[in-house]
Order: C-alpha cells, then structure tokens, then sequence
C-alpha cells in the first residue's frame, strides 16, 4: 500500500464571491462574534452571541475565531505603517494642536512571565471654563495605538496611527510623557519640533521621594513642605527649586537615595517649565495615555485570572484599537481582505490574465501542505544529504514596508519579535507536518523495504514492518528516518537522530 | 430562485404563527416576538440559501458550460471536480447550506478532498 498523496489546494469560486470566511458561521456572525470578544472572556461572548441572535459557538471556537481574525487586523495594521503616505490631500484641514502621550503597562503572560505593551494616544486639546473660574484642557478626538514590541519597533509600527491623524502636519504639537528615553525618542522621530513636558505627578512623584529620603533619614521638614514644593513648581517652574537643591547639594547628597531622584529631575528641567506650558494651554499630565492603557489595554488584557500567550497580545491589541479608535467595519474589511489574499505571496504570485470570460480568485481552501512545485521554489541553498534545508522563505520575518507579512503554511500568520529568530511555523504540530512533507517527497536512494520502513516512522502508512527488526540499520551515518548523524569524537556511536 | 417556494414557505410561516397565537392566548409581547422571530429565521436561510446560490461561480466547468475560473497563483484555468457542500449557520441557529463546485489546478497542485 503506498502512501497516501499530498492533499493540495481546491478553489471555490462561490465562497470567494460571497466572502465566506473559513469557519463555520456565516460572515456577518462571525464578526459579531469576534466584535463582542474584543470587549468581553471569550466565554461570555459566546454567550451572548448566543442570547442576542441565537448562535450557537463553544468557547473554544470563539476564542480561535477572535485569535485568527486578531491576527489578520494586526496584519492590515502593520500593512498601514508600512505603506507610502498617500499624496491625496483630504477635504479636512490640517489639525492646529495636537498632543502626544506614550507610555507603558505590563500584561501578564503564561508561565508567570510579564510584558510591557506600549500605548501611545494622540488627542486635540480644547480649553474649557472650570467651576472656579480657572483654565482647565480636555482632550478630545482622541486616538490610540498600543503593541507589545520593542521601542524602535514600537515606534515604527506606530507611523500609521501617527499619519492617519496627521501629527507631522499640525501647527503645532506637544509631547507629554513620563521622560522615560524611549519615550523621548518617540517623539523625536515623528515630530523632532514638539514641545516636550514631562508628565507633573512623575516629577511630583520624584520630588516626593526626595523629601521621603531626608525623612526617613532623620531629617526634619517644615509641614506640608511637599504641597508647597508642588504648588510653586506647578505656578513657577522647577527654576526655585533646582536652585535650592543646587544650594544645599552637599547636605542633600548623605541621604541614600536623593541623587538618583535629583539627578532626573536635573535632567529634565526643561520639561518641567509648566508655568509656561499652561500659558501656552498645553496639558501637564499624561492622564490621556493612562486611560488608554486602561481602556485599550487592561480592559480586555488584565482580567481577572487572565493569562496571554504571546503570541495572542498583538491581535488582541489590534481587535481593541479598532474598537477604541472607532474603526471597526474599515479594519474588519481590510483583515478580511487579507484573510483573502493569505496564500498569495509577493514572490509566487504571478500576474494573471485579465479576462472576462474567466474570473481569477484567491485561494479559499484552507489544505495544509503545498505542493512540490511550491516548496522546489522555496528551497535554496545547497541541500545537505538526507535533509531539507530551513525553509527561510516559508515564513519571512513579520516586517513593514514592502514586503507581506509571513504566513504559516496552515494560513495562521506569523509574528516575530526584535532580537528573536524569525518564527516558520504557528506551532510544533505544523513543524513536524511540514517535516514529513518533506521526508516524504523527497527522493532517497534507499531500498524499497526501507523507504517503507522510513514511511512507518514518519506516520505516514499504519502498517506493521515486514521483515525483522524496523529500524535495521543499513549507513551507520544515516538515521532509518533519514536525518544525517553527527558523531563526535570520544562519544558513543550514535544510531538515531 | 423559486418565487413559489418562498411564498409557500411565508404562508406556511404565518399559518404557524397564527396557530401559535391561538395556543397561546396570554402570550406576552415579547413571547410572541420571540416566536415571530424563529420563524422569521427560518424563512431567512432559505431565501438566503437560495439567493446565495444564485450565481454564476456555483456550477462552473464543461458540463455546465460556464467558463472556468482561473488560479490566483498562476492563471491557469481550474479543473472541476464535482461539487461540495458546506453549512453555515446564520441567524436564530438556522443552516445555510450552499452546494457549489470545486476546482483544483493543474498546474499548481493536487487535490483529494477539500476542506471547509
């Protein structure tokens, strides 16, 4: 009996004509379901997709459905940054002011890890009357962008959010953060002009650990001494205050622990000039980027008992910024448009004829393997005897610009982080699919009886060996399954891979 | 699309309902919404099931004599293999059930069976 044949792709026109998603349930379904557990625990989405129309869907499914389709609006988000600013000028004009805000909150992973998610939110500051007669700015028309990444990919990634709201066009913009360095150079990249403010209960924050150290130590202080340093630093700027520090500094420096707190705020004076920053009706706190850590991030993120695989974080993200940013049916179209288009790659896919007689499609199928024309096209490299090299072109790194993001052969996409090797397969099982795809198309130059016995291990024919032992050795420098053997001086001969 | 079929099927629905009403003489607004409703949804997938299937991408390849498709990868004209079903569910629960015809590629691939 031989093996059996590679299952390749089959097309259905009418699926790819109405826009059928793969699943189950109907499109429209779908989205609801996944709408819904962007806000809530999969479980009670489905639940309430449930009550509310009467679908039925188990957790699991729900949770697979929102993953994948999470993973494709992160895919169309990345394709946003990536892409050449668009040279149509829009009827709206330009924004005047603007303010910026990053900054970071930690998600907790499996296997008691924690990662920090970036945040940025842009936002339109608007000058209101409050109960006492005094100046206050709200923000409003705000947007947001959040991604688990590095900070150089982070502030990348971040290019698309950053065009849409036009930050480099705005009159003038201003940058309100905690001061970390990441953060300032954020805000160098994408607008080097900005005002640059650090965020007033930061600096409080410090300044309050100062005086902490000189009482902890000992050291006695004049009463409400801290809400008097706040007050003149909030109406007058850091100017006093740094110049006292300067004055005392000798005195100062034998408490543990003032030097590091003095030598920020030192740093950065200059973002400290609120006195100014509130004439100019700039905000001094980064409260917008909180609540958007809160509303983007934790509100989905940080459940009670919730633990994320990496993997999940980004596509989460991008199903919430759709959700916060107002965006919902434009990136549920464009995750669907690359739900589509997953199995054409930039280096396979071939012009095709324009014909109206013959209507071209993309793949619909979701088949695993592809077929051996595919993969002699990805193979590079000269191939080492007995085994196939890395595929590198099965799953090229995740990146912006020109190039599609990777895809797994099973049509998952993939992610890969800075400092990471790229990531080929979604998961182990696709590896060791994908390895005895391989093995099995391969040519050998082994018998017969032990190719069979080669098709055995691999899995792909159940039937018991023929002859005596199963794994009779025939090259002691080749495994029965064919893997090359590395033998190392010193050490026992080894008989398998 | 059968304009008869549909029209049964709706007389059929509001006999139902009526019936329904008649069984249920105390039935509360939302008792009767809700039962209106699951009606309703039957008769939805199947204008829908019929109105989805009214296409030209159904039945495709030489023995219906509609023009094959052709492969995304490479624009060779796709080969039918017979048709497939596939069910999906749409509001209220009820089934969609499309029969459409597959097509695989000479050129690019080989084809057993096709998932969805």
């Amino acid at each position: 009996m031989g093996p059996a044949p590679i299952a390749g792709k089959a097309f259905f026109p009418l699926d790819e004509e109405l826009g059928l998603l793969p699943g189950q349930l109907a499109p429209r379904q779908q989205e609801h379901l996944v709408h819904l557990a962007s806000w809530m625990p999969f479980e009670r989405a489905a639940k309430m997709l449930r009550d509310l129309l009467g679908v039925h869907v188990g957790t699991e499914t729900a949770r697979r459905l929102t993953e994948r389709m999470g993973a494709w609006m992160d895919v169309a988000q990345a394709a946003e940054a990536g892409a050449p600013p668009s040279s149509a000028s829009t009827e709206q004009p330009a924004p005047n002011r603007l303010v910026l805000s990053t900054d970071g909150a930690m998600i907790s992973l499996v296997k008691q890890q924690w990662v920090e998610v970036r945040t940025m939110a842009i936002g339109e500051p608007v000058v209101e009357r409050g109960p006492d007669g005094e100046t206050e700015v709200h923000m409003g028309q705000l947007s947001y962008f959040s991604q688990l990444a590095d900070a150089s990919t982070f502030t990348r990634l971040a290019t698309g959010e950053i065009r849409r709201r036009r930050v480099a066009e705005a009159q003038e913009v201003c940058a309100v953060t905690d001061g970390a360095d990441w953060c300032q150079a954020f805000t160098e990249t994408h607008r080097p002009d900005a005002v640059r403010i650090l965020d007033f209960p930061h600096a409080a924050e410090h300044l309050s650990r100062i005086l902490e150290a000189i009482e902890q130590a000992g050291g006695r202080l004049p009463e409400k001494l801290l809400h008097r340093c706040l007050h003149l630093l909030k109406r007058r700027g850091p100017a006093l205050l740094l110049q006292v520090a300067h004055r005392w500094e000798s005195q100062l420096s034998q408490y543990k622990g003032t030097d590091v707190h003095l030598e920020y705020l030192r740093k950065r004076a200059a973002l400290m000039q609120y006195a100014q920053f509130r004439a100019h009706s700039w905000p001094i706190g980064s409260g917008m980027v909180e609540s958007a850590n809160k509303l983007v991030v934790q509100a989905r993120l940080k459940g009670a008992g919730m633990h994320w695989e990496r993997k999940n974080i980004n596509p989460m993200l991008a199903l919430r910024l759709a959700v916060c940013n107002e965006r919902w049916q434009e990136m549920w179209r464009k995750a669907c448009a690359h739900t589509r288009t997953k199995q054409l790659r930039p280096e396979e896919a071939l012009p095709l004829a324009s014909s109206s007689s013959s209507p071209s499609l993309a793949a619909t199928s979701e088949a695993y393997s592809v077929s051996p024309s595919q993969r002699e096209t990805r193979r590079r490299g000269t191939q080492t005897p007995g085994r196939a090299p890395r595929d590198g072109r099965a799953a090229s790194p995740q990146s912006l610009g020109n190039r599609e993001a990777a895809v797994c052969a099973c049509g998952t996409p993939l992610q890969s982080f800075k400092g990471r090797r790229p990531k080929q397969y979604c998961s182990d099982r696709c590896r060791v699919r994908a390895y005895r795809a391989r093995q099995a198309e391969r040519p050998s130059g082994l018998s017969p009886a032990h190719q069979l016995k080669r098709q055995v291990v691999l899995g792909l024919v159940h039937q018991r060996v023929p002859h005596a032992a199963p794994f009779v050795k025939v090259n002691r420098d080749i495994c029965p399954c064919g893997t090359p053997l590395t033998h190392i001086k010193g050490y026992r001969l080894k008989e398998y891979c | 699309m059968d304009e008869h079929m549909w029209h049964n099927k709706s007389l059929e629905i509001l006999t139902d309902i009526k019936e329904w009403r008649r069984a249920h003489p105390k039935a509360t607004f939302v008792e009767i919404e809700d039962e209106v409703h699951r009606r309703m949804m039957q008769l939805e997938a199947q204008v829908l099931q019929d109105a989805a299937q009214e296409s030209e991408s159904r039945e495709w390849g030489t023995a219906s004599g509609q023009p094959a498709p052709r492969c995304p990868r490479c624009a060779t004209p796709l080969e039918a293999r017979g048709k497939r079903q596939r069910t999906l569910q749409g509001n209220g629960g009820e089934s969609v059930t499309l029969s459409r015809t597959y097509g695989t590629c000479p050129n690019c691939g080989e084809s057993l069976f096709p998932p969805g």
